[in-house]
């Protein structure tokens, strides 16, 4: 094992070739301040806003298992509405998020060079029959109210079918679209460019990206740093940020931390690209910047199953030309699931963990439409910045009975 | 441009863009096409620019013509005997 030391000892005094240099075993261990684990929208915005705010070394690892890629599956709507019916902070919180989309937009593509394509031109969602249309305004009223109480506008108005037709004129709504609930204030992103975006600004600012890494165990150490184990060999950082989606689970089961997340699946259709038409999203419908219409609207408690099956999309379908009945002309090109980040309160979780504050857990559902706060208030708060008030209430331990 | 298999004899007569015109049979609508020097299949709705068929194995779509009346992918699509194909482009873009 000479020849080996040599070389060992001619690597360690070109630090170039240092900083490519990861073996198991010696100690030869790289010094690291913040590990993020998990490259989803989520990890990446995050990891992308503490190399902004000089954060310092900061590395990030991604598994890209094949059946886990949310962050490539979603619908990619920047949307707040009407979310956090039950929860005041989390309707507040998104629509915080939201509200930051276009600057957060405009940054990431000056810093990038990639287009996200975000459209900010509203977003609706339509009311089939009347019971519906009247239920919506109800939801409306106690939103605006819920928001009001914690000094937040609620820019929402329902639209009667006259008002709604004459929005999107390049569509004609079916015969029993009622209306439609809707923001000025929200849009959608192409999710792929978002992520290959976020992914890139990180990495030009510094930051150090290992794609198809495993991490097989977490380890606290005494000294206060905590050992990583990975398919790359081992790491060592000052802090942890655990956004590994459905990962996180086995990586926070051996610290003791159950993680109270659950899958939920959503299947999408994706149909040949068309003249550009619909100029904003609808809830269950969008056109994207090519021309492809994507429907989806489906809920499942299916585990980890990700298979696309006919009665999604069959009913998806339907709902689709309910709303627009051209849409039936259209050829179906693909279709998808994903499965989703639940909690049970729909919210996400942000948690430090008591036993080890260096370690942070970021987990649930809407990423896309939260990336603005993950890169500025998530941040912030992992680098003992600047607390936001409103991210206690997203402990994991709330669901603690 | 495209050298075709002695093999194939089948000729059929379709209506292309309102002109009646012999194309080789026991084919794709696609081959049937660029075998007789029609390379464009479409004009992309959003970037307004003629395309070709790219994959000629279903993927692509760039194929997209309206055939007997349905939008269908020509490369898998039988040509037939007298069908009737829009491919919906400007006046001298679809080859010779």
């Amino acid at each position: 094992m000479a020849s080996e030391n040599v070389n060992h000892n001619l690597l360690t005094e070109h630090l170039s070739y240092r900083d490519l240099f990861e073996t198991d075993g010696d100690n030869q261990v790289e010094k690291i301040d913040i590990i993020v684990i998990g490259g989803g929208i989520a990890g990446a915005a995050t990891a992308l806003g503490m190399v902004r705010r000089g954060g310092g070394k900061v590395v990030m690892f991604d598994e890209q298992l094949p059946s886990q890629r949310l962050s490539r599956g979603n619908f990619g709507l920047t949307w707040f509405m009407p979310k956090g019916a039950n929860n005041p902070t989390y309707a507040l919180w998104s629509r915080m998020a939201t509200m930051h989309w276009p600057e957060f937009a405009a940054k990431l593509e000056e810093e990038s060079g990639y287009d996200v394509e975000l459209e900010w031109n509203g977003g609706a969602m339509h009311a089939i029959g009347e019971e519906q249309f009247n239920a919506y305004g109800e939801s409306v009223k106690k939103m605006t109210d819920v928001c009001r109480e914690v000094g937040l506008d609620y820019p929402v108005r329902m639209l009667d079918r006259d008002e709604f037709a004459a929005m999107v004129p390049g569509m004609r709504l079916g015969d029993e679209v009622s209306g439609a609930m809707y923001s000025a204030e929200q849009g959608h992103v192409n999710p792929l460019c978002l992520l290959g975006a976020m992914r890139y600004a990180f990495q030009k600012r510094g930051g150090v990206y290992h794609g198809g890494t495993s991490v097989s165990a977490i380890t606290p150490k005494g000294n206060g740093t905590i050992e990583l184990t990975t398919s790359k060999g081992k790491f060592v950082a000052e802090k942890l940020v655990v956004a590994a989606g459905h990962g996180s689970t086995r990586l926070l089961a051996e610290l003791g931390e159950q993680l109270h997340i659950y899958p939920q699946r959503g299947q999408l259709i994706v149909t040949e690209r068309v003249k550009k038409v619909l100029n904003f999203p609808i809830l269950a419908v969008r056109q994207t910047m090519d021309g492809t219409f994507m429907i989806g609207l489906s809920t499942e408690d299916t585990a980890h199953d990700v298979q696309v099956t006919v009665e999604a999309m069959n009913s998806q379908a339907k709902g689709a030309i309910r709303l627009f009945p051209e849409l039936a002309d259209l050829n179906w090109v693909r279709g998808w699931g994903a499965i989703r980040v639940m909690t049970p309160d729909g919210s996400p979780i942000y948690e430090q963990l008591s036993e080890h504050p260096n370690i942070y857990v970021l987990a649930g559902h809407s990423a896309v439409s939260l990336a603005p706060v993950m890169e500025k208030q998530i941040s912030d708060w992992i680098l003992d910045r600047d607390i936001a008030p409103q991210i206690s209430q997203f402990s994991n331990g709330r669901f603690n009975v | 441009m495209f050298n075709q298999e002695s093999t194939v004899t089948a000729k059929f007569e379709i209506v292309l863009d309102g002109e009646t015109i012999a194309v080789p049979g026991d084919m794709s609508v696609a081959a049937a096409l660029l075998a007789i020097g029609k390379i464009t299949t479409r004009t992309s709705p959003t970037a307004k620019e003629p395309r070709s068929p790219h994959c000629l194995m279903g993927i692509c779509f760039e194929c997209l013509m309206e055939i007997d009346g349905v939008q269908r992918q020509a490369c898998m699509t039988e040509v037939h005997e007298g069908m009737v194909i829009n491919r919906g482009i400007k006046e001298g873009e679809g080859g010779k």
